[in-house]
This record gives structure tokens, C-alpha cells and sequence, in this order.
């Protein structure tokens, strides 16, 4: 499992709170939730609707859609262009 | 319905560089961009950047802030968060600004779009796990956060830039892998000397140096990459000095250089090339960026890949030729002085739909013009030197995924090839490859280089036409469309 | 250098109808090129919303639709290939109580034309119980087993293969640019290629009215579009096609999960540079209704919209049928629902060649009603 590891060096930005999959996190504020997932250690983020397989965040840029994940009020949207808040309640597939 | 002088698409170096001096000519702008701020790519997160004082992203970096915070920048409407999915004729734009439907429209429009990775479509590139060099940058610059025991792999500046980042960040890299062919330096050589005034050139090659002199393994002329795992990245493995090798791994960045993002041009109706040189498409523009459509505009990387510099010149140039087709600013009055070959500058569109070879002979363009000949001369040594070997984009094992979001494999495809005459349409009909939510931004190039190994006399494959919604919509935003005029 | 083809027909257009009338004609022996100018099913047969139905028909239509329904049933035989043809039912709701009263008037006429059809009404709580999910007052709806859907592309294709296979030859990239009759025969040009052949069909779509101008005929044809939206792949959400009565909606499930919504909003179209531009109002109207009644879709992603070029008849009809000369056949203006109709016009095309006349019921459609 990819393990991502916070540049010591970096200024800290406070935190806030999410819950994945029913779970409640603090993470660091303003970063991606396909950020927060990876730094999580969610390996998965869906799982492919015609391969079964499991998929995870490829481009974090927007364009693979690799990282959907469903959210409350919104649906499915990528992780990587959805910026954390509190509150915020997401599942992976 | 908003109305503009000129609609920017993209903050990124080019957007900002335009719309920056679109406002200083005095034109009335509305720039938007899908993030929350300004800074495309290459400047991503500069505003909100927590690695000021961590010495790990270089001065390169940092320049991105005289954009970002360019004075006229304040007389810009930025729309930020703004998905544009639509783009009418007229240069008319729907986009929804945070969820609420917008439509805007502009006398003229700089589509500065960026680009993207290019696919690189190994075996097991679908695994989580593999995620690309442009990611790493992102979650670097965005998160703060390094990978652990990191594996980079494949070809060109980018990649060496990310390893070099996470040097500088006191990051353990297991390994680099570096697929640029041997060939390419001889091939690259003849473009070098032109290379040898710019600072970038001395740059470049000091990272390259620092990777080497580092305890991180740095393996040249690789081939074969494949990622191994079952349900995650566990293993990567490569050919080397016709040896395989295998690693341990369960973070691998790959990199096979960018590509222009065309979708935003082709929807405002741009006429397209298939790159040889650079394999991939590109928007013909001339010098100002002027594209085959009359008052469409496309700078920076998403015409053709020039880089952070160049796109800032672009942004500039394609400025500079708007104002004057729009009569105002520096640029204008010159012109009419000299009596512009573009005819009556009052005129909102240039005269002919062709893009305009001649360069706009200004005093106001003549230094940008040459900065930027300097920067192409440049781009031409890293395309040549970094061009990617076509099996380490597209794998020949046919069970090498190319279409992610169908899951469609070489070997699903093969048989839509040859009725297809290059025509990724008639590819995407037969096979759904494309049909899925990423509108074939990483399938189609795989897909052009599988039509052209079937077929290597089709030197022009015909890129996917677009299909708006160009950024994902959900039904109820579509919804809120119908009161809109 | 120039090739010269002769046949005993050339049909102009590979959509459904010409690929199907070529698969017919190949069947009984007879010899047929194809010219298309782009390729097989690149238009309105390819990138239809795909629904296969007789359920609410003009009265003219529907024999021949139920023709076609049977065939349909048996496309597995009929070109080795299932199409994607899923027969989940249509479910018509009606939304207002006028809407249901001429459902049942409907019903009454198509008992008195005695034909084997049932458009079986329902109460409101039955569709209801159908659709779950639907919100609103509904009065009923009615209901006809066997309609559905199949995939328009591999339809096209699949006409197409198995023409190609029984000896009819395909020119995709031929553009006819002209056609003039010598000494009784047809010559039709495209390029450095010409074609002759006795007998003419036309069958080139939202083209069709020049395409009938060279032949000597003219077809009040209008080309227009139709938008559609399609979501990505979502759990399964619809039992069966889905269309509202009353209100601009009609929806439909794909096997593989994606959803299709259309209703008839129009598309500008430029048939000299065979595109169509999309209309967002329109799209937002067509996504406001979905939402209004299925307000589950709300979060429904969007992955493409757009809209097919068509030719429209005046009064919504197709024409099919001979000319003013009985060496010219035309099959065009099928007004957003010629899909279905495709195999059965195969092969009335196919009769009025080989015979002369055809069983199938076409005799109300000719071309010949919008002569002066």
C-alpha cells in the first residue's frame, strides 16, 4: 500500500473533520479528499464497474476519473477536485 | 447572459499572462478555472502554499507568484471553481460557477486550457498504487506529502524535476527508471547548439546531475516496464541490459511527458494536427496563438507543449493581437500608424479565417517574439531528446488495459482497427473506447498509436469529436440550464 | 484511375435502412452496392436513443412496426448478431387524466383496425407499483410487452456485416456527387468511382432530398437533431422504457448500466458540415423533467450529450415507396423513429424490387402522397 509520509518542513494549515465510509478523520485542511484518502492509507477508492478491479487515483488532476467517490448531497465526484471541509461525508466503493 | 470583451479559459501561465494584459489594455475579461485559485498546473496551490520556507520547490516555481498576483489581475472578473462544459458558436461559454448555471459570451476567446500526462499504457498501470509524476508533483504541492520508497519511471524533464523535488524534500526514492532511448541523443544533438545561451539547458542538466551523484538507483535505456500486484501495486518490473529485473514497489510514478488538452479548442470548432515529431494532437496557431477560428485563441500548452515561459509569452502575444482587433492599447495605435495588414483595426475579428504567419510587427511584440523563438528553440532539443519510445506509451502485450473507464484491452480493440481509416469515432462506436466519463482523455492516445501500428500510412488519426458535457455534470445541474437564455 | 461497378441495385446511405434493404436484396440473390459516404451507421442509425418500440405509433405506421417487432424478436437469426436487443417493455404515463381518456381511445382503434397490438392501459397505482421511484400525480399509463431497445451502432453494423457476407459490397468514403440516367441505367458517380445499376434506393437519411433531387424526385425532407444525454454506468434503476405523455420524456436503461434520456428537444443541425450543435436550455429542460419525476436521478452523472442528424416528413411519416419512375425506390424522412421500422423496410425494399409490390404494409406511406 502506498504510504505518504508530511514534509516535515511544511507550515501547518489546522485540520478538520470527515468521515469516510462511516468513519471520522481529521485531516489537514485544504488539500484534496483524494489527498486525504491516499494519506489515509485507502488503497481503494472504487471498484471498476466492468472489470470488478480495484481502482485508486491515477492523474490527480481531473482527468482519469479514477478517484470517484460517492458523496452525500452531490453524488459521484472525483476526489482529486473536491477540497475537504467539515463535515464532509464520503464512501468508497 | 454575461458579456465580455474577451472570456479567458484557464488561470493557469497562459490565462493568467492573457488576461493580465487583456485588462491592462483595458478589455473588459472574465477568466475562469475548474479549481478554487489560480495557477494551472505547473503553479498549482502557489497562493495557498505551505513549502514557502521548506526549500524544496525552486525560484522556477515561485515566479508563479508575480503572476498570480499581476496587477491587472484585479480588474479581471476570475471565476474560480467555474466548470466550463459547453462551448457554442459565438464564443458562447456555459459553465457552472460553484453549482449555479452561467453563460457567458465574448467578442473574442483565449482557450488556455494546459495539458495533461500522456497515458502510458503499460501492463498494470490500472493498479492503485500507479499514479503519475504530475500526481506526485500534486500531492507535493497541494498536501505537502511525499510517497515513501517512490519508484519513478519513464522520460522527460518533468520526471527528473519530481525526483529532484523530492530530493530536496529529504524523501527516500527506491528507484528512477529512465526510458529515454539512447537514439534520441544523437537525434537531439543537431538541436542543442542553439540550446546553449539558455540558462534552462544549465538547469536542467545540474538536476540531472544531482539525481546521478545520489544514492538513489538510476537506471538508463529501460524498457518493458510493467507494474505487478493483485489488487495493488506490489511489484514493478523492467528490461534492462537485456536482462529483466524486479522491485518491490508500491508507489510508482510514470511520466512519458505531456500532452495538449484539445477537447476545449475542438469544441470552439479548431482545426487539429496529428504531431509525428511529438506524437500527439495539437491546435495549428500562429505566432499570436490565433487558431482556424476567427477570434478564437489558444495559448500555452494547450496548442502545442512549449512550457511555463513560453506559455506566459503566448499569453502575452495573443493579448497583444486581441487589443489591436479590438482597437485599443499600445499594440493598436502602432498599427494604425504603420497602416496593419489585418486592415481596419476597429474590426472585432481578424480578416481572413487563416492563422496569420506573418508576425504582428510591433515594437510592443518584437522582444516577446524573440523571447519566445528562444523558448522554442528550446522545446524543439527536449521534444527531440525526450520523445517517447512507442512501446513505453503503448505496451505490445494485447492484455494491456488502454480504455480505463471501460476496461477495454489492446486485444478488445484490435478488430475495430481496421474498418476504422484512423477514425477514432468509428473506433469509439464499435468498442465504447471513449465513451466513458473521461471522454477518452486517456485512451485516445493509445488508441491513434494502435490505429497507426495497424496501419502505418495513417499519419493523421482523427481525434474524438467532443462532447459536452466537457467537465462532468450531474443531471440536476443540466437541470438548472432551462431557464437560462 | 477510375473503377466502374455494375449491380443490379445501388443504394444510396449505409444506415439501417440501406444496410437492411442491402441485406435483404443480397439474401434473395440480388446484386447490390452500397454507396455511403462516410460510414455504415455514422449518423441518425448509429447514434440514436436506440428505443425499439410499436407502443403509441401513428395508426399509419404501426402495421409495419409490428412487422418489424416480430423480426426484431428473431435479429439473432436474422444477422448473426443479438444487437443488444433487450425487450423490457415501454410503460407510456400518462400524466393527466386526458392523456390517459386517449389512451383508451387509442386502445378502442387499434381493436377496430384489428390489429394484434395491446397497449395495455394501467392504473395509476400499477405504475406506481412499475416505477417505484416516480414522483408525482400520474392518471395511469398503458404498456406494451416486447418493445425496448437495442444498441444502434452494432444494429447498423450488423445489417451491415451480414449484407457484406451474402455478396452486397460497401463503398464507405464515396460520396455521390452525382447520378444521371444513360440508355436506361443508372449511373451514379462518387468520386473516381461510378456505379451503374437499373434501379436506385434511397435511403441517404437527413440527404435524402437531394439525393432525390438527382434522381429526378423531390422529398420534403427537413434536417433536423434531436439531443439526448446519457449518464455513466449506475446501478439498475429502470425496469422497463419509460415515456410521459404530457410531458417531453423518454428514458431507457442500457444493459450496461447507463441511462439514456431524450424527449425530442431540437438541435440545430448544418447538413453541409454534417454536425449539430446542442441547445443547453433544451438540455436543461429534458434534465429538469427527469429530475421533476425521478427526482432519484438528480445526482445522475452526466457523460455525453448530443444529437443525431434526421430527416423530418411533414406529417411525421416516413416515406417509402417508388418514385415518380418505378426504377427509383425511396426510403427516408423517418422523423426521429425509423430504428425500429429498419428490418421490416429491409425487406418491403427488397419485395418492391425483386416483385414489384410488396405484402408489408407500407401502401399509406408512399411518396407519392406529397405530390401536387
Amino acid at each position: 500500500m502506498m504510504h505518504l509520509t508530511p514534509l516535515a518542513r511544511a507550515s501547518s494549515t489546522g485540520s478538520v473533520r470527515i468521515e469516510v465510509d462511516g468513519v471520522s478523520h481529521q485531516v489537514d485542511r485544504g488539500i484534496s479528499v483524494a489527498a486525504a484518502l491516499l494519506q489515509l492509507g485507502c488503497e481503494t477508492f472504487r471498484t471498476h464497474p466492468v472489470s470488478q478491479a480495484r481502482r485508486a487515483p491515477y492523474c490527480m488532476m481531473g482527468v482519469c476519473f479514477e478517484c470517484l467517490v460517492q458523496t452525500d448531497a452531490d453524488g459521484q465526484q472525483r476526489a482529486c477536485m473536491l477540497t475537504v471541509c467539515d463535515g464532509l461525508r464520503v464512501s468508497t466503493r | 447572459m454575461i458579456d465580455k470583451d474577451v472570456i479567458v479559459i484557464g488561470a493557469g501561465p497562459a490565462g493568467l499572462a492573457a488576461a493580465d494584459a487583456l485588462a491592462g489594455a483595458g478589455l473588459a475579461v472574465l477568466m475562469l478555472d475548474e479549481q478554487a485559485a489560480a495557477g494551472g498546473q505547473v503553479y498549482r496551490g502557489i497562493d495557498s502554499s505551505r513549502l514557502d520556507a521548506a526549500g524544496v520547490l525552486d525560484q522556477d516555481y515561485w515566479t508563479g507568484r508575480t503572476l498570480t498576483r499581476a496587477p491587472n489581475l484585479a480588474r479581471v472578473e476570475i471565476a474560480y471553481q467555474s466548470k466550463v462544459w459547453h462551448i457554442a458558436e459565438g464564443n458562447q461559454v456555459s459553465y457552472l460557477q460553484a453549482g449555479r448555471a452561467q453563460t457567458a459570451r465574448g467578442k473574442f476567446l483565449v482557450i488556455a486550457t494546459g495539458a495533461r500526462e500522456r497515458p502510458v499504457a503499460i501492463p498494470g498501470w490500472t493498479l492503485p498504487g500507479v499514479m503519475t509524476a504530475g500526481a506526485a508533483q500534486i500531492l507535493l504541492k497541494t498536501a505537502s506529502v511525499t510517497a515513501d520508497d517512490a519508484v519513478f519511471a519513464g522520460s522527460g524533464p518533468l520526471l527528473y524535476l519530481i525526483a529532484a523535488q523530492y530530493l530536496a524534500a529529504g524523501a527516500r526514492i527506491k528507484t528512477i527508471l529512465d526510458t529515454t532511448p539512447g537514439a534520441n541523443y544523437l537525434r537531439a544533438a543537431a538541436s542543442l547548439l542553439p540550446c546553449l545561451g539558455n540558462q534552462q539547458l544549465y538547469k536542467g542538466l545540474g538536476m540531472l546531475a544531482r539525481l546521478m551523484r545520489s544514492e538513489v538507483p538510476f537506471h538508463r535505456g529501460v524498457t518493458g516496464i510493467q507494474a505487478q500486484g493483485t489488487s495493488a501495486l506490489s511489484q514493478v518490473s523492467w528490461t534492462r541490459g537485456g536482462k529483466r529485473h524486479t522491485l518491490d514497489c508500491n508507489a510508482l510514478f510514470l511520466h512519458q511527458g505531456v500532452v495538449p488538452n484539445i477537447e476545449m479548442p475542438l469544441a470552439a470548432g479548431c482545426d487539429w494536427v496529428w504531431s509525428e515529431a511529438r506524437l500527439c494532437w495539437e491546435i495549428p496557431v500562429d505566432v499570436h496563438g490565433a487558431s482556424s477560428v476567427p477570434t478564437v485563441f489558444v495559448v500555452g500548452d494547450g496548442a502545442r507543449i512549449i512550457g511555463a515561459k513560453a506559455a506566459v509569452l503566448s499569453g502575452k502575444l495573443a493579448a497583444s493581437r486581441i487589443a489591436a482587433l479590438a482597437g485599443v492599447g499600445a499594440a493598436a495605435s502602432q498599427g494604425e500608424a504603420q497602416g496593419n495588414s489585418l486592415g481596419n483595426p476597429q474590426n472585432n475579428a481578424p480578416q481572413n479565417n487563416a492563422p496569420q504567419n506573418k508576425p504582428y510587427d510591433t515594437p510592443h511584440d518584437k522582444p516577446l517574439l524573440r523571447l519566445r523563438k528562444r523558448e522554442l528553440r528550446m522545446r524543439q532539443f527536449l521534444d527531440r531528446l525526450y520523445r517517447p519510445d512507442e512501446a513505453s506509451i503503448l505496451s505490445a502485450d494485447p492484455q494491456t488495459v488502454v480504455c480505463r473507464c471501460e476496461n477495454l484491452r489492446i486485444q478488445d480493440l484490435v478488430s475495430t482497427v481496421p474498418d476504422a481509416g484512423a477514425d477514432l469515432n468509428f473506433v469509439k462506436s464499435a468498442s465504447r473506447c471513449g465513451m466513458g466519463p473521461c471522454q477518452g482523455r486517456q485512451c485516445s492516445h493509445s488508441t491513434a498509436l494502435l490505429a497507426r501500428r495497424a496501419d502505418p500510412a495513417q499519419h493523421q488519426p482523427v481525434p474524438l469529436r467532443p462532447r459536452s458535457p466537457l467537465a462532468p455534470l450531474s443531471l440536476q445541474e443540466l437541470a438548472s440550464y432551462k431557464d437560462v437564455s | 484511375m477510375s473503377t466502374t461497378l455494375t449491380a443490379d441495385v445501388a443504394i444510396v446511405g449505409a444506415g439501417i435502412q440501406g444496410c437492411a434493404a442491402a441485406n435483404a436484396l443480397a439474401q434473395r440473390g440480388v446484386s447490390v452496392v452500397v454507396l455511403e459516404r462516410e460510414y455504415a451507421g455514422r449518423h441518425a442509425s448509429g447514434v440514436n436513443a436506440g428505443g425499439v418500440r410499436t407502443m403509441g405509433r401513428h395508426l399509419l405506421e404501426l402495421p409495419l412496426a409490428l412487422a418489424s417487432k416480430k423480426l426484431w424478436h428473431d435479429i439473432g437469426t436474422l444477422v448473426d448478431d443479438d444487437c443488444g436487443f433487450n425487450p423490457v417493455g415501454h410503460l407510456t404515463v400518462a400524466m393527466g387524466p386526458e392523456n390517459l381518456a386517449a389512451m383508451q381511445v387509442r386502445g378502442q382503434e387499434i381493436t377496430r383496425l384489428g390489429l394484434d397490438h395491446h397497449e395495455t392501459l394501467l392504473s395509476a397505482a400499477e405504475v406506481h407499483a412499475m416505477l417505484p421511484m416516480l414522483v408525482g400525480d400520474v392518471a395511469g399509463g398503458s404498456i406494451v410487452k416486447g418493445d425496448g431497445f437495442a444498441i444502434p451502432f452494432r444494429t447498423t453494423q450488423a445489417f451491415r456485416r451480414k449484407a457484406q457476407a451474402r455478396g452486397a459490397r460497401f463503398l464507405e468514403g464515396a460520396a455521390v456527387q452525382d447520378i444521371r440516367r444513360v440508355d436506361g441505367v443508372w449511373r451514379l458517380s462518387a468520386g473516381d468511382t461510378q456505379v451503374k445499376a437499373p434501379m436506385v434506393i434511397n435511403c441517404a437519411g437527413a440527404w435524402a432530398a437531394p439525393i432525390a433531387h438527382m434522381l429526378g424526385d423531390v422529398l420534403p425532407i427537413e434536417a433536423k437533431g434531436s439531443m439526448q444525454i446519457v449518464t455513466g454506468r449506475m446501478p439498475p434503476y429502470l425496469p422497463c422504457v419509460v415515456g410521459l405523455s404530457g410531458a417531453p420524456l423518454a428514458m431507457k436503461q442500457f444493459d450496461n448500466g447507463t441511462l439514456v434520456i431524450g424527449g425530442g428537444q431540437r438541435a440545430p443541425v448544418d447538413v453541409t458540415r454534417r454536425t449539430s450543435s446542442l441547445v443547453p436550455k433544451g438540455l436543461g429542460i429534458a434534465a429538469s423533467v427527469a429530475t421533476r419525476f425521478f427526482p432519484g436521478l438528480k445526482t445522475a452523472s452526466i457523460v455525453r450529450c448530443w444529437s443525431g442528424i434526421e430527416g423530418f416528413s411533414p406529417d411525421g411519416l416516413p416515406m417509402i415507396g417508388f418514385g415518380r419512375d418505378r426504377s427509383v425506390i425511396h426510403a427516408a424522412g423517418f422523423s426521429a423513429h425509423g430504428f425500429q421500422l429498419g428490418p421490416a423496410v429491409g425487406q418491403a425494399l427488397a419485395d418492391l424490387v425483386v416483385d414489384g409490390k410488396t405484402a408489408l404494409p407500407i401502401a399509406h406511406l408512399g411518396p407519392e402522397r406529397f405530390s401536387p
